[in-house]
C-alpha cells in the first residue's frame, strides 16, 4: 500500500521539475545559481542544527563505544567479545548484563543486581501508571472545563499553573508537603495514617506519579481544550436527535473526534514519562533505596557523579532506541488507519 | 406522519445588552404530510425556529405540538423528529450504515435484523447501498447528503426538520437534489419542514411557504399565493427573481404621483387606495416581467434610459433609468436593447402592486391569472390550486 506521503513527494517532485523546467526557459541562467539561494535560505538552520544538536548526537554516538577519561579527554574504544568476535560495544554489554532472566528477574526486584535493569522497571511502572491516568485525567478535565461552568477560567488556569512550574520547583514542593514531617502528615496524623510517603522505599515511586500527574494532567487539558474546540456543534445536536445521552454523546462523538489529539497527547506522554528526570532528581535524588532511580537519573548519575561518560551515552542510546520504536510505530499506526479511509 | 402547530411561540437570548428576541409570538400549522418551507433572509428567525421544533432550543414562551402531544418541554430524542443539517454532520468515525442505524440503535429495542432492514431499505430508496461500509470522508458531497437524508428517513419519525441541506451544494447539484428531494416527499409524504434563505427553493418545494422578517411571521401561503398576493412590501420584494420594483409614490385622492410620471389608478384601484393608506404616502410594486415595453405614448407609460443590459439568454434583464427610480424589467432574449437606449415601458393596471408608503403592508396586489397553460390537453390533481407553469404570466407579454 503506498503512503499518501509518498504520492504527495512525488507530486511535489513533478511540480519542481516543471517550475524548473519553466525558469531555466524564461530567465536564461543556470540552475546552479536557483540551487544557491535555496542552500544560502537553509545554511542558518543547517548550521545550528550541525553544531548543537547533530554533531553532539554523532558524537555521543562515538563516545558510547568508548571508555572515555575525562581527566585526558581521550578514549579507547571498549571491545568485547560478543558471539565469537570481537566488537566495541562493551558499554552496552556491560549495561544490559546479566540479562533480568537470567537471575530469575532478580534485577527488576532490587537495585543490587543490575541497576539499568531496575531503573528500567521504575520507569517502565512510572510510564504505565502516568500516562493513561494523564491523558485520561486531562481529557476528563477538559470536559469538565469545556462546558459552561462559573470560573472556568479560573480553573484551567490552576490546573495549567503547574505547567508553568519548573521540575525542580515542584519536586521540592511535594518533598515538603509529602516527608515524614510534611504538611499531608500534619492533616494525617489526627487519624493515624502519618506516613513518610517521600522516604519509604515502598511509596516514593508512587509520589513521584503523583507529581509527575499533577504536571501533566494540565498540559493535556489544554491539548483537549483545543481538541473539543474543533469537534463542530452540530455533530453534538445530531446526536441529541438520535437518542445519545451525555455518556453515549462521549463515547460516539467526542471521544472518536479527538483522534488527532489522542495521537499526540499519547506520543508526548510517553515521550516525557520515559524521560522523566528533574522532579525525580528534585524529589529524591533517585533514593530512597533506588525507588525514584529512572533512566535519566541513572544517566545522569553514571555520567557526572561516577564521571563515566561512555557507559552513560550507552544508556542514553538505549533509552533513545526504546523512545525511538514506540513514537515510529505509533506513527505507522495512525497511518494506517489514515489510510482505511 | 402527524400534524404540527407552534403557539405564539417566542425565543428570546439573554445577552449583555438587553435581551434579542430571535422569534416574535409565531404561529404556524402545519398539515400531516405538508412540505413547509421557512424562508427568509439570514437572522430572520427560521434557524432557531426550526432548532426549536426539534427540541433543540428551548422556547422563551408558547407551545408546539406534534401530532397531539405537547412537546415544547420534551427532549429530542422524544419528539420524534429527524433533522437534516447543513453541513451534515455525520459521525466521521462511523460508516455511512453505522451513521445510519445510530439513531435506531439509541431509540430502538430492534434487533440488528430489523435495524440492517431498515438502513437497507433506506438506502435503496436513496441509491446509496453500494456506499454503506464506506466512511463519510471518502464520499461527495452529493453523497454526504444522501447519507443524512437516510439516517433521518431510517427513523422513520412524524416530522422531518431540514435546515438549508442543500446550500453546501454546487448549483448543479442543488438543482437535481431539489428535484430528488421532492420526489422522495411525494413517495414518504412525510411532514416536513424546510429551511432555506433560497427563495428559488422555497418557490419549486414548498406546498406552502413561510417568510419571516425579524423573527416575526411575515404571510404563509402557498407560493403562488406569495407571488401574486403578497401581504406586504417584505414578501413582495422577497419573493421573485429578480425582485419586485418598489417605487415610492404620493396618492393625492386621485392619481399615483411619481416625480416625473403620473400613474392613473383604475377605479378599484383607486377605492383600494383611498380606503386603505393611513397617510399619503404608496409604494407601488411591479415585478421585472410584467414591466411591458411599449410602441405608443399612453396612460401608465413613460420612457426610461437603459443603463445596464443584463442578457441572460432567454431574457434580457433591462436596468431602466428614470427620475422616479431605477426600474428592472424583463424582456424576451430575442428582444434587443442597448445600453443608453431609450426604452419607453407601461406599467399594466393589472399586473401593479400597492404597498402602505408607511406600514408596507399591501393595498392592492395585482390580478391572479389562474388559467391552465396554452398547450396542457389534459389535468392530473396539482398541488392546491398552484396549476400555473412557473411563475409568468403568459398574457400580457408584448
Amino acid at each position: 500500500m503506498s503512503t499518501p506521503d509518498g504520492s504527495v513527494r512525488a507530486s511535489f517532485r513533478r511540480a519542481g521539475s516543471a517550475l524548473r523546467s519553466t525558469a531555466s526557459r524564461v530567465v536564461d541562467r543556470p540552475s546552479e545559481e536557483n540551487n544557491l539561494a535555496g542552500i544560502l535560505f537553509v545554511v542558518p538552520n543547517v548550521v545550528v542544527f550541525s553544531v548543537f544538536l547533530l554533531g553532539p548526537i554523532l558524537y555521543a554516538f562515538v563516545l558510547s563505544f568508548q571508555e572515555w577519561n575525562l581527566f585526558l579527554g581521550t578514549g579507547e574504544p571498549a571491545w568485547t567479545e560478543l558471539f565469537g568476535v570481537s566488537l566495541p560495544v562493551a558499554n552496552y554489554v556491560d549495561i544490559l548484563q546479566p540479562w533480568p532472566w537470567e537471575n530469575n528477574w532478580a534485577s527488576l526486584r532490587s537495585p543490587s543486581f543490575n541497576l539499568w535493569w531496575f531503573a528500567v522497571r521504575n520507569t517502565v511502572l512510572y510510564t504505565a501508571v502516568v500516562v493513561p491516568v494523564q491523558i485520561v485525567g486531562g481529557f476528563l478535565v477538559a470536559l469538565a472545563l469545556d462546558g459552561r461552568i462559573r470560573g472556568k477560567k479560573v480553573y484551567r488556569a490552576a490546573y495549567f499553573l503547574p505547567v508553568m512550574l519548573s521540575a525542580a520547583a515542584s519536586g521540592v514542593i511535594w518533598r515538603w508537603v509529602l516527608s515524614k514531617n510534611g504538611v499531608l502528615n500534619e492533616f494525617l496524623r489526627p487519624v493515624g495514617l502519618a506516613y513518610g510517603w517521600a522516604n519509604s522505599p515502598d511509596t516514593a515511586l508512587g509520589a513521584l506519579m503523583l507529581i509527575g500527574l499533577w504536571g501533566g494532567i494540565g498540559f493535556n487539558m489544554i491539548l483537549y481544550l483545543a481538541g473539543l474546540q474543533n469537534i463542530p456543534d452540530e455533530l453534538y445536536e445530531a446526536a441529541r436527535i438520535d437518542g445519545a445521552d451525555g455518556l453515549n454523546r462521549i463515547r460516539h462523538v467526542t471521544w472518536p473526534n479527538l483522534r488527532n489529539t489522542h495521537f499526540f497527547v499519547t506520543v508526548l506522554a510517553i515521550i516525557g514519562t520515559f524521560q522523566v528526570f528533574g522532579i525525580a532528581l528534585a524529589f529524591a535524588e533517585g533514593g530512597p533505596a533506588r525507588a525514584t532511580t529512572t533512566i535519566v537519573v541513572l544517566i545522569y548519575e553514571t555520567a557526572f557523579a561516577r564521571s563515566s561518560f561512555g557507559r552513560a551515552t550507552a544508556m542514553a542510546f538505549l533509552l533513545f532506541a526504546v523512545v525511538f520504536v514506540f513514537s515510529y510505530y505509533r506513527y505507522r499506526i495512525e497511518q494506517q488507519e489514515e489510510v482505511g479511509y | 406522519m402527524a400534524r404540527m402547530s407552534i403557539d405564539e411561540m417566542t425565543k428570546r437570548y439573554e445577552s449583555d445588552d438587553g435581551d434579542v428576541l430571535a422569534v416574535d409570538d409565531l404561529s404556524l400549522d402545519i398539515r400531516d404530510g405538508e412540505f413547509l418551507v421557512l424562508v427568509g433572509p439570514s437572522g430572520c428567525g427560521k434557524s432557531t425556529t426550526l432548532r426549536a421544533i426539534a427540541g433543540l432550543e428551548t422556547v422563551s414562551e408558547g407551545t408546539i405540538r406534534i401530532g397531539d402531544r405537547d412537546v415544547t418541554d420534551v427532549k429530542p430524542k422524544d419528539r420524534d423528529i429527524a433533522m437534516v443539517f447543513q453541513n451534515y454532520a455525520l459521525y466521521p468515525q462511523k460508516t455511512v450504515a453505522g451513521n445510519m442505524r445510530f439513531g435506531l440503535e439509541m431509540t430502538t429495542d430492534l434487533d440488528e435484523s430489523a435495524i440492517a432492514g431498515r438502513v437497507e431499505d433506506a438506502a435503496r430508496l436513496l441509491d446509496i447501498t453500494e456506499l454503506l461500509d464506506r466512511r463519510p470522508r471518502a464520499l461527495s458531497g452529493g453523497q454526504q447528503q444522501r447519507v443524512a437524508l437516510g439516517r433521518a428517513i431510517v427513523r422513520d419519525p412524524a416530522v422531518f426538520l431540514m435546515d438549508e441541506p442543500l446550500s453546501n451544494l454546487d448549483a448543479k447539484l442543488r438543482t437535481q437534489m431539489r428535484t430528488e428531494l421532492q420526489q422522495l416527499h411525494d413517495e414518504l409524504g412525510a411532514t416536513t419542514v424546510y429551511v432555506t434563505h433560497d427563495q428559488t427553493e422555497a418557490m419549486t418545494m414548498g406546498d406552502r411557504i413561510a417568510v419571516l422578517d425579524d423573527g416575526r411571521l411575515q404571510q404563509v401561503g402557498t407560493p403562488m399565493e406569495m407571488y401574486y398576493e403578497p401581504a406586504n412590501e417584505f414578501v413582495a420584494t422577497f419573493i421573485g427573481s429578480p425582485s419586485m420594483n418598489t417605487l415610492a409614490a404620493t396618492f393625492d385622492g386621485d392619481d399615483v404621483l411619481f416625480p416625473g410620471f403620473t400613474y392613473e389608478p383604475t377605479a378599484a384601484q383607486r377605492d383600494a387606495l383611498a380606503d386603505g393608506l393611513g397617510g399619503d404616502s404608496v409604494t407601488v410594486g411591479i415585478r421585472p416581467e410584467d414591466v411591458v415595453l411599449a410602441d405608443e405614448p399612453g396612460p401608465r407609460t413613460t420612457e426610461f434610459v437603459a443603463t445596464i443590459v443584463e442578457p441572460m439568454g432567454g431574457e434580457n434583464v433591462l436596468h431602466l433609468r428614470h427620475e422616479l427610480g431605477e426600474v428592472v424589467a424583463t424582456v424576451a432574449g430575442g428582444q434587443r436593447v442597448r445600453e443608453g437606449d431609450r426604452v419607453r415601458a407601461r406599467f399594466p393596471a393589472d399586473h401593479v402592486h400597492a404597498f402602505d408608503g408607511e406600514t408596507g403592508e399591501a393595498v392592492f396586489n395585482r390580478t391572479r391569472t389562474d388559467e391552465p397553460a396554452t398547450g396542457v390537453v389534459g389535468t392530473s390533481a396539482g398541488r392546491d390550486g398552484d396549476t400555473l407553469a412557473g411563475g409568468s404570466d403568459p398574457g400580457d407579454r408584448p
